[in-house]
């Protein structure tokens, strides 16, 4: 017996129903074998389903009726190759851009997978916090531009309203760590506060971007320094809701 | 010539084993059953960690390891080191567990006789091997390896298994032949010698005086899932009272360092689980005492 081929063989009987559909044609393993490997694909195949509708819950709630082969259909394309079991469904939102098919149906679904997927990774993203000196942006962030109002539309998920048809709308959103609980959290970001965050990210202190703002929306020395007094009530903003931390 | 004196003789291990801390009677490390470890720790031994749950993670997972090891020993238990496999092991995981190590310290690491990874793909499950003489040679080598590399005491668990791929040998020769040659220990899962008594029609007690018991450094003791025609080692009932009564024959037989209580979903209220806890340390003290 070939201990690499066998295990090979095994593999691709628990993970791939392309494989599985032509057991009949393997050598290397009795019928009897094959058949024991109906409960290992099964046991595979429950652990995968329950993992992903945790990770994935307002996307399974779309696609719920099709979620096992379409699960099986990703697993096929994009084999798990990580030790870390939610891992495993990672590249589950760039599967989902290639099937025109849902696209056609649901043509945020793709974003809205990515946006569930961020929270995790978020949650679970190496970094601590250290103690600042001065006001600096929380490191554990990412800053997503959808095509799609994908808050609005988890929120019309959540409450179970009817999607009708969505139109493209941009929506910027800044997804981070609150540093107080772990907990993850969503804030929508208007041009100028991501403008103000990219400033901010770039190294700029926060004085140095109401200057460079100030300068962009071409804000006269008359109205500086209510602009400036409106910058402040964001940063403030911001300091409470730990994204400034 | 000493060296392969200790090898055939087994000496090294058992000497190993003599000077591994007892731990008592330990709990899994779970989110969900965090606070309650906290708030019962006086009842809590130690617990146990699968590295993977804790590698490459920051945030609140980490932080919950940081606080278990202020309270706890802490101890890894392997899900995909595919000890069974053809790959090499994983760099990725290898050198992960190794940044782990360096913060839990552990005086010993397990994972599971069977293999899943192949073509750098992971299956997520503990798949068999066949028991053969060639396999035995291979996890020899393996486990050999396993121990260079992570620099602590390794030990292989009896998985549960519900196929059978080519066997020559029976299981207790297989797990004997391996842990012998490769001078290792055992983590024995009691829980696994009922499922697979069961699905597979053996003795489970002749299976124990059938291996080399004296190498248990750690026992796993669970509940499983009986489906009739199958039972299905899943670690989210009570432990039923056919497994306590194996793992009353098991203490008769050895004197492990530390023993888990495996619960790993569905649980219940956490004094079940103390309780559980508390059962498992009385018959290891009645059959001490009866010694």
């Amino acid at each position: 017996m070939n201990l690499k081929k066998t295990q090979k063989t095994i593999k691709d009987l628990i993970l791939f129903n392309s494989a599985w559909k032509n057991r009949s044609k393997i050598k290397n393993l009795s019928k009897a074998t094959i058949e024991r490997i109906k409960i290992y694909r099964e046991l595979v195949r429950s652990s995968f389903h329950g993992m992903s509708i945790n990770i994935y819950p307002y996307t399974y709630k779309l696609l719920s009726k099709n979620w096992n082969p379409l699960l099986s259909d990703f697993v096929e394309k994009y084999p798990p190759s990580s030790p870390i079991l939610n891992k495993v469904v990672e590249y589950l939102p760039a599967y989902l851009f290639t099937r025109k098919d849902l696209l056609k149906k649901y043509p945020f679904i793709s974003e809205l997978a990515r946006y569930e997927w961020l929270e995790v990774e978020i949650y679970e993203r190496e970094g601590e916090m250290k103690k600042n000196k001065i006001l600096s942006l929380n490191p554990v962030h990412e800053i997503c531009t959808f095509n799609y109002a994908i808050p609005e539309i988890v929120e019309m998920i959540e409450n179970e309203q009817p999607l009708g048809t969505i139109y493209k709308q941009k929506a910027n959103v800044l997804i981070y760590r609150d540093p107080k609980d772990f907990s993850v959290r969503f804030f929508e970001l208007s041009a100028s506060t991501l403008a103000f965050i990219e400033l901010l990210k770039s190294g700029f202190s926060i004085d140095m971007v109401i200057y460079f703002l100030a300068n962009a929306y071409q804000i006269d020395e008359k109205s500086y320094k209510s602009f400036e007094k409106e910058a402040m009530k964001l940063v403030s903003l911001l300091e409470k809701s730990r994204i400034l931390v | 010539m000493a060296k392969d004196n200790a090898v055939v003789t087994g000496k090294t291990f058992l000497k190993q084993k003599s000077k591994l801390p007892t731990l008592g009677v330990g709990l899994g490390l779970r989110r969900e059953l965090y606070s309650s470890i906290l708030k019962h720790k006086n009842q809590i031994d130690w617990l146990e960690i699968a590295p993977e749950n804790y590698i490459c993670r920051g945030g609140e997972i980490f932080e919950r390891l940081l606080s278990a090891k202020k309270h706890f020993p802490i101890i890894p238990h392997g899900l995909n080191l595919s000890i069974g496999g053809t790959e090499p092991f994983d760099p990725m995981l290898i050198n992960n567990i190794k940044e782990l190590f360096k913060i839990i310290n552990p005086p010993w690491f397990s994972d599971h006789l069977c293999f899943n990874y192949v073509e750098k793909t992971y299956i997520h499950d503990l798949i068999p091997l066949p028991y053969n003489k060639s396999t035995v040679n291979h996890l020899v080598s393996r486990i050999k390896k396993a121990e260079d590399i992570f620099q602590v005491p390794f030990l292989i668990e009896n998985p549960s298994y519900y196929m059978v791929i080519d066997n020559e040998m029976s299981e207790a020769d297989f797990i004997s032949q391996i842990v012998e040659k490769a001078d290792c220990g055992l983590l024995l899962d009691i829980n696994n010698v009922y499922v697979n008594s069961k699905n597979h029609k053996y003795d489970p007690v002749k299976f124990l005086n059938s291996i080399p018991i004296d190498r248990t450094v750690q026992v796993h003791i669970a509940g499983h899932l009986n489906k009739g025609k199958i039972i299905i080692d899943t670690h989210g009932e009570a432990i039923i009272r056919d497994v306590y009564s194996l793992f009353s024959e098991l203490m008769k037989r050895c004197t492990p360092k530390a023993i888990l209580l495996e619960r790993d979903f569905n649980f219940p209220e956490f004094s079940e689980l103390l309780s559980e806890i508390e059962k498992i340390r009385n018959i290891t003290k009645s059959i001490k005492k009866a010694a």
